[in-house]
């Protein structure tokens, strides 16, 4: 029996296999942007020829698959949404055109490096609704929820009638000024779409979605809801409908990857497709999440590199970091997601000379047509084709599906690079990748820093398709000690979507009041509310009731201040008694995230619980360790620069898939995967561990056991 | 190898200067008293190299750039390169010694490595309040200098690590909210600490201190150099530009700022920047003083030259000035300075940048919407539900009125409702936030119709907001481009006014018209303040326009169907949102490419 993890990326889709014993094996295949569905068919159908099965009896052994859905975050990406209305409070159509005016692509306007505030030619992108199609209707509440104009219901109802006969939108979302407080308007507004019920099935309001305040951010969220169901709910259930003709179990459920890291019913994400953005990059994390606490790692940094970005997340106490209000293709999102910061960076990125100067990045040669090295037609100089002249990459990558074409990496590092600095190819080479790592390693640290943490207290987590290469110098750059390469670092994201727990959140608005003035009865109320959503949720989902949990929030923040911080409450029903707890707890997260904590009373926003359960107990293999020498895996030696030397070395390169656990390599050395490559560099040791996953002690410290 | 690979290593260093500077921001934005100064993102920080010249400045407000820069000069003419010492830091913020407003509190640190000065640490703040006539420090009725705040000249707030009472002292008796200043101040310090660890890893890595100094200054000479690339590849000429201050607090009246910047390619590329010909000083507040034009100026040359090139010291030598004392844009002493930043200063900016366009057209912008629009509302507090977050009386400013319209651009039309170019990361806050924080109501906050300059490509409009009070109670505002709007340029027209309205709060009808500059108006509770934020100038002659695009604008309701016709030449029917093709050419071909 298997739990099948599938990932969706731009050019390979990554399938993962996880047995009952915990063994994995994985699988690649062409992405088929058309009908997604087919490359998904297309790399079951490749893994039953390995299994030696058909396709029909493999399914029929799947207990669950559990699936990383790109469908939105593309439809974001290309523009391609679904036509839809928008009703506003009066006064406020163009809430969603302003965006509270920010430039940059930051959450609040901040400039992201890489960007220029002075660049006068700055963008933003378009609002999927466009403004012709942005109602406005007479009603308005405030702050206290008290109505302070009544619903014209008669305007309303004619507004509606406009979107959808002489616009045809495909559905409405509805987002009105202070609906998170009283939610009535919304509901009424809703209640009346009815009219049109192939609108309606496509229709959401605000405060369903999020019944927090922030109007800006809300509608954003809700617009982008909307929009994206008319795509993503036809994929899912076309999906669905051809894994059960081709051997799927009925009872068997598609489980998507959600924004915070659990998976959902397909059925459920087809409601709420806004909640499977972003689940590539969240994959990855989760897999880290779960093999660091299989090996007793609490506190990680994942770096996942890939063609064309590099996706930072931080796991602290075992727990992802998430953010309230992320920006995913420029859009706003205020849901929890999983906080994962994307630099522009990767494997793909150009090198050039600009005026003098050399920069790398951040336009990407991307996978079509990719770096010179891979001899699609590429001409510029990447990160790729300087890894290819240093050493670092030779042969085949992506298992087989690239052949490297050393002559072409020369060539376009010396055109573009080297001759316009009077340097040698290797000298430009060097210099790329030595302006590229630094680079990323100083983006990393403004992002750990950002979210409050100092990266040389974490452990490093790296994957994707050039992470490894690169891994090593990252980690002495910042200062971290320990490094993780697992062992499907290339599908990673597939096995995190499939190591995924069954997760959903729930949130109500129980303040802004003083903790100490909380209406406890009311509290207690609402969070036993949320729980019995949440039992509901996760039983028609199948999970049992002993394999349920749950965690309850608070946000809180000081009287006076506008951003609300996270705090795990201590037991499920509050007494006065807990207050005490509770504040300690939250000065402590207040602290990691701003140094000053002030003398002010604290006060509590909103209440949340977090339902979450697991279908199947999913166990990492762990294998006997054999002896430590190494040497039995050398496939051959070649020449590969190390900055550490300032020289090109003779170096060991190791097949990877002839390490066995307890294997120690020591000083530099290239590992080969079929679709992994990693660098140890001068002083540094690397072990096989019990997991097959390869760790490198950075430092080159530690002292394991030999044999 | 290695080693001579200079230029990759000046590369690493420059780059990690510039994220030096952004953790510098975040050390402040997170130990802030107020999350609400935090948020705002009015601050700056930077790094100097030993020398006293602008070694790096991240993504932070263009116009606080020059404000650092002279006042740097000063802490150096004032103490010497000895009297700077390891654990000093250095407080100023008066513009009479090549500092900017009072509010804008800025700390220098001199950063040591082995005993050697290596570079100094900077922190500009904007204050909510440092004492003063008003609220807020923005007295739009200030004479002289000395109405507008307490002036530190350069004093030592730390003498070798010793904090000096008398001064915090002397600051927090003269300020109304000592508090919070107190708070901010404290968080100003926190990032001067950030500065000195980077800084002396940095020499640590790189072995002495010598060495990071010597790439300092090839940093300086490289910016300097890739900078005079870019001038070189502009036309030779002499560009011109005018554009207005309007009203200075006293007078309904206008003043010029005019700038002649003058392209030069021998003996090596350089730019002249000349405000001669500026109307001279006003009474009011709304004057600039060198240092503060110069840093505005910088700011626009950077839009059009290089918006990519390493921001210091380097990459302004190649730029001149004359800027006549008496004027405007340089002030002679004690007049009044308080709006210098978004007043005169932004206007500075928008000359430079509309002269130096016409160089280079395909980078160049109808003019921005300008003006930050300080709207500050005071009053007692007419909510009194027991936990209340604000206090009974009560001050705050708005950062509403800055939403204003980008200019257009060559290939296309100016971005969407934003803040000003001088005015760099900040943002809008959210109606909700602001309800649930203060005792007002917004009415609405939409986008101004046909608000964005006409033109080939259409500037982006401004929005209007209308606030309404929950109780009597008093407002101060500033803001220009009242009587002149955002100009176009190549035949562009210009973005609509600021305007600034007390209507009725039931009807929405206009009560009273009132001019950019307000001190402490009442407003009571039947009534709202509405504002009309300028939308940004136009690129190319409007008739140039594509007609669809006309179309498309009318249909999404950016312009109107009359001034389709009017301004742009295209005539739409009303009934049935197409274009009359034949009246349409009728008219552009009468009036068009005169």
């Amino acid at each position: 029996m298997y739990i099948l993890g599938v990932d969706i990326g731009g050019t390979f889709t990554d399938f993962v296999f996880i047995d009952e014993n915990g063994e994995v094996k994985n699988f690649k295949a062409p992405t088929t942007p058309k009908d997604p569905s087919q490359g998904v068919m297309d790399g079951i159908r490749t893994a039953a020829k390995s299994f030696d099965r058909d396709l029909n009896s493999l399914l029929s052994d799947v207990l669950s698959v559990n699936h990383g859905c790109t469908v939105a975050t593309n439809a974001l990406i290309t523009g391609k949404v679904a036509k839809i209305g928008l009703i506003t409070t009066k006064g406020f159509r163009d809430t969603i055109i302003i965006q509270r005016c920010r430039k940059g692509s930051g959450v609040s306007g901040e400039f992201v490096p890489g960007e220029s505030l002075y660049d006068l030619q700055m963008d933003r992108p378009r609002p999927l609704v466009p403004r012709s199609l942005i109602e406005e209707v007479t009603e308005r509440i405030n702050y206290e929820g008290r109505v302070l104009i009544p619903l014209n219901e008669g305007e309303c109802k004619e507004k509606i009638r406009k979107l959808v006969e002489e616009n045809q939108v495909e559905g409405i979302a509805v987002s009105l000024i202070w609906s998170p407080i009283n939610p009535e308007h919304e509901r009424r507004v809703l209640e009346l779409i009815k009219t049109y019920p192939d609108v309606y099935k496509n229709s959401s309001c605000s405060s369903d979605l999020i019944p927090q305040i922030r109007e800006y951010e809300r509608t954003s969220t809700v617009v982008m809801n909307t929009c994206l169901k008319p795509l993503v709910k036809p994929y899912l259930m076309h999906l669905k409908n051809r894994l059960k003709a081709e051997g799927l179990s009925e009872e068997v459920q598609l489980l998507i990857m959600q924004l915070h890291g659990g998976v959902t019913d397909a059925s459920m994400a087809a409601e709420n497709p806004v909640v499977t953005i972003g689940s590539g990059p969240t994959g990855g994390v989760i897999g880290a999440q779960f093999i660091g606490s299989q090996m007793g790692i609490e506190s990680l940094i994942t770096l996942d590199m890939g063609g064309t970005s590099f996706d930072v997340g931080v796991i602290v106490d075992g727990e992802p970091l998430t953010a309230p209000i992320s920006v995913v293709e420029g859009y706003h999102i205020m849901l929890p997601m999983v906080d994962v910061k994307s630099i522009g960076a990767g494997g793909g990125s150009v090198a050039r000379v600009y005026k003098g100067t050399l920069e790398v990045g951040p336009q990407s040669a991307g996978a079509e047509p990719g770096p010179a090295c891979y001899g699609k037609g590429g001409v510029e100089s990447t990160i790729t084709d300087a890894d290819v002249v240093l050493g670092y990459i030779r042969g085949t990558l992506a298992t087989n599906q690239i052949v490297l074409d050393i002559e072409a990496a020369h060539k376009a590092i010396k055109e573009h690079v080297a001759d316009k600095l009077n340097m040698t190819v290797e000298e430009a080479a060097v210099g790329i990748v030595d302006l590229a790592n630094s680079n990323i390693s100083d983006a990393i640290r403004l992002s750990t820093i950002e979210r409050g943490y100092d990266p040389t207290e974490f452990t490093a987590f790296v994957y994707g398709g050039a992470g490894p290469v690169h891994g090593a110098v990252l980690c002495r750059n910042m200062g971290i000690k320990k490094m993780i390469v697992p062992r499907f670092a290339s599908t990673f994201s597939a096995f995190g979507v499939a190591a995924s727990i069954l997760k959903h959140t729930y949130i109500a608005i129980i303040g802004p009041e003083l903790l100490t003035e909380l209406n406890l009865d009311m509290v207690n109320q609402k969070l036993t509310e949320m729980t019995n959503e949440g039992i509901d949720t996760l039983r028609k989902e199948h999970v049992k009731s002993e394999d349920m949990q749950f965690r309850f929030y608070f946000e809180m923040r000081f009287e006076g201040q506008l951003n609300e911080i996270t705090v795990e409450l201590p037991v499920t029903k509050i007494t006065t008694n807990d207050f005490n707890l509770i504040l300690e707890r939250f000065r402590k997260e207040y602290s990691l995230a701003y140094a000053y904590v002030p003398d002010f009373p604290p006060e509590v926003v909103t209440a949340r619980v977090e339902a979450s359960g697991r279908l199947f107990n999913i166990p990492l293999k762990s294998y006997h360790l054999s002896g430590s020498d190494a040497s039995h895996a050398i496939k051959e030696k070649r020449k590969a620069y190390f900055d550490e030397r300032k020289d090109f070395l003779y170096t060991n390169v190791y097949n990877g898939l002839k390490l066995m656990p307890g294997n120690i390599i020591e000083d530099h050395a290239i590992i080969e995967y079929p679709d992994t490559v990693i660098v140890v560099r001068p002083g540094q040791k690397a072990i096989c561990d019990q997991f097959k996953n390869i760790v490198i002690d950075i430092m080159g410290e530690e002292t394991w056991e030999r044999k | 190898m290695g080693e001579e690979i200079i230029a990759v290593t000046r590369e690493i260093i420059a780059n990690r200067l510039n994220y030096l500077t952004q953790e510098m921001g975040l050390s402040l934005a997170k130990t802030a008293y107020s999350v609400l100064f935090a948020e705002n993102r009015d601050f700056s920080c930077a790094i100097f190299d030993r020398e006293g010249y602008l070694l790096a400045l991240g993504s932070f407000v263009p116009t606080h750039q020059g404000g650092m820069q002279g006042s740097m000069e000063y802490v150096l003419d004032k103490w010497g390169s000895k009297g700077l010492q390891d654990g000093d830091i250095f407080m100023h913020n008066d513009a009479l010694h090549k500092g900017s407003h009072c509010q804008d509190i800025t700390l220098f640190k001199p950063i040591f490595f082995d005993e050697t000065h290596v570079a100094t640490g900077c922190c500009v703040a904007h204050h909510n309040d440092t004492g003063g006539m008003r609220p807020r420090s923005y007295c739009p009725d200030a004479e002289e200098i000395y109405q507008e705040g307490i002036r530190f000249p350069a004093v030592k707030l730390f003498k070798r690590g010793e904090l000096q009472q008398d001064i915090l002292d002397i600051y927090m008796t003269n300020v109304r909210m000592p508090d919070s200043e107190r708070g901010d101040l404290y968080a100003q310090l926190s990032t001067l600490s950030v500065a000195e660890k980077a800084i002396k890893e940095l020499c640590e890595r790189y072995g002495s201190a010598e060495k990071i100094i010597n790439y300092f200054r090839s940093i300086q000479d490289h910016a300097e150099g890739r900078m005079r690339e870019g001038i070189k590849s502009l036309k030779e000429g002499d560009y011109e530009a005018e554009s207005y201050v309007d009203h200075d607090g006293w007078e309904e009246k206008s003043w010029k700022i005019k700038v002649t910047v003058s392209v030069k390619h021998k003996p090596q590329p350089h730019l002249i920047i000349d405000y001669s010909g500026s109307d001279p000083q006003a009474r009011g507040f709304v004057n600039s003083y060198f240092y503060n034009t110069r840093a505005n100026a910088w700011a626009a040359v950077y839009t059009v030259v290089d918006p990519y090139v390493h921001k210091c010291y380097g990459s302004m030598r190649p730029v001149e000035f004359n800027v006549p004392m008496g004027t405007i844009v340089n002030a002679k002493p004690p007049a009044p300075i308080g709006a210098c930043t978004t007043e005169s200063g932004f206007v500075a900016a928008d000359v430079v940048a509309l002269a130096l366009g016409k160089a280079r057209p395909q980078i160049a912008t109808g003019v921005w919407g300008g003006s930050f629009g300080g709207l500050g509302i005071y009053g007692e507090n007419p909510r009194h539900h027991k936990n209340s977050r604000i206090k009974e009386r009560w001050a705050s400013g708005f950062t509403d009125a800055g939403g204003v319209g980008g200019g257009a651009r060559a290939t296309k039309d100016g971005i969407g409702t934003v803040t000003d170019i001088c005015g760099g990361p900040i943002t809008i806050p959210n109606v909700e936030i602001m309800e649930a924080n203060f005792p007002v109501t917004y009415r609405y906050r939409k986008l101004v119709s046909d608000g964005g300059g006409p033109g080939k490509f259409r500037g982006s409009p401004g929005y209007e907001v209308a606030i309404q009070p929950e109780g009597p109670m008093h407002f101060t505002c500033l803001c220009n481009k009242g009587y002149h709007g955002a100009e176009g340029i190549f035949g562009g027209k210009e973005g609509s006014r600021w305007k600034l309205e007390i209507r009725d709060a039931e009807t929405d009808s206009i009560l009273k018209e009132l001019p950019p500059k307000v001190v402490l108006h009442p407003i009571s509770p039947m009534e709202i303040i509405h504002i009309n934020v300028p939308g940004g100038g136009g690129y190319g002659h409007p008739f140039e326009r594509d007609p669809e695009r006309v179309k498309e604008d009318v249909i999404e309701g950016y312009v109107s169907i009359d001034m389709a016709k009017k301004d742009y030449g295209v005539v739409i029917n009303p009934e049935t949102l197409e274009i009359d093709v034949d009246t349409t050419e009728k008219l552009r071909h009468g009036k068009g490419d005169q």
